[in-house]
């Protein structure tokens, strides 16, 4: 009976720690992309990258916006961080790398934008983020997106330059328009008086 | 009151305009000058003895404007032209006559349904304010061309 409750305190412990790695997947958007976070044994570092829902499909040449979450679990005070972010096909192929340093106290929120280049191939992307710190301990997360057709539709600049020239078009119709109907109030007039006189005259 | 349209040889024109001048004499009337200044057609009339004090010139032939007492309008102008018309109608009180020297100008510089449409506006308008209307045409000038005008005459002279 005893050694039933000592397995149980220690196998709950580690189903909690290992299933943090299901934790984030997004099942939403029909399994398109998910967002996963994968806390390693050991790491007192939690991290997480989030890609909104407007950047989870993007085009070839736009900019991809992610949102990078550091908890730091275990020191007290700052920590400096080393950040790795690779952006790579399904086939695991690199697209993007990026590296960069971050100091985490308690922890960081921040936002990355990668420009995808313009003559990348459409389909799905991961991007992975592995924090590396003292000792080479490592934390990392994934998320995923698509790059996608760019689309036919029309710009908002070229709506606006549209909307602007119609708006310019009936300004100059309506000035026209006004202009015509201030000669003819002007000529009635001038008629009208042009009556009063020579008749008035007789 | 009646809409004529008159067709008569071009050398008959003048002596046809001094003698409806002569007619009216005493009553007001417009006249659209479309073939010559109106200065010239006021000296001829003056010339005949004719008063013009009580006509009302509209002249289509010089575009600048050197007397108060004249109206301007380009003959490619046939709203406008149609407007004064009107407005002079609605402004002179009693009786009154308007003559129309010569309508077929209108053909050279208008499309002729553009025409047809003017000169419906005008006969329609007059009748309504009991003005009589009187339409010269030269019998050279595009006389063809006045056929989808006829209709809208009470009568139509040929000279």
């Amino acid at each position: 009976m005893i050694m039933k409750k000592e397995v149980l305190l220690i196998l709950i412990p580690l189903f909690i720690m290992y299933s943090a790695v299901a934790q984030n997947i997004n099942l939403g958007e029909q399994n398109k992309t998910f967002n996963k976070s994968i806390i390693e044994k050991n790491s007192l570092f939690d991290i997480f990258i989030t890609i909104p829902q407007d950047y989870q499909a993007v085009e070839a040449g736009k900019e991809l916006l992610t949102s990078i979450k550091l908890i730091n679990l275990g020191s007290s005070g700052r920590i400096d961080v080393i950040l790795n972010i690779e952006i790579k096909d399904s086939a695991g192929s690199l697209l993007l790398a990026k590296k960069e340093t971050v100091a985490v106290e308690t922890q960081a929120n921040f936002v990355r934008t990668f420009t995808i280049p313009s003559d990348a191939k459409l389909g799905k992307y991961s991007i992975h983020v592995k924090l590396v710190y003292a000792d080479g301990k490592e934390a990392a997360a994934e998320s995923s997106f698509e790059i996608v057709k760019k689309s036919t539709a029309i710009s908002r600049t070229v709506y606006f330059i549209l909307i602007g020239i119609i708006a310019l078009g009936g300004l100059i119709y309506m000035g026209m328009k006004s202009k015509t109907l201030i000669e003819k109030i002007k000529m009635k007039g001038q008629i009208r008086s042009l009556v009063r006189k020579k008749l008035k005259a007789r | 009151m009646a809409s004529t349209l008159i067709i008569l040889p071009v050398e008959n024109l003048q002596n046809e305009i001094n003698s409806i001048a002569r007619k009216y004499s005493g009553t007001p009337g417009i006249y659209i000058s479309l073939n010559k200044p109106h200065s010239s057609i006021e000296k001829l009339l003056k010339k005949e003895g004719i008063n013009t004090k009580k006509l009302f010139f509209i002249d289509c032939v010089t575009a600048e404007q050197k007397r108060d007492d004249v109206l301007h309008v380009h003959p490619t102008e046939l709203k406008k032209l149609s407007a004064a018309i009107n407005t002079f109608i609605k402004d002179i009180p009693g009786k009154k006559f308007l003559l129309l020297d010569a309508l077929s100008t209108l053909l050279i510089y208008n499309d002729e349904n553009k025409v047809a449409q003017f000169v419906k506006e005008i006969t329609e308008y007059s009748t309504e304010k009991d003005v009589e209307v009187i339409a010269l045409s030269p019998k050279t000038k595009g006389e063809e061309l006045l056929n989808k005008i006829f209709n809208f005459f009470d009568e139509v002279k040929k000279r």
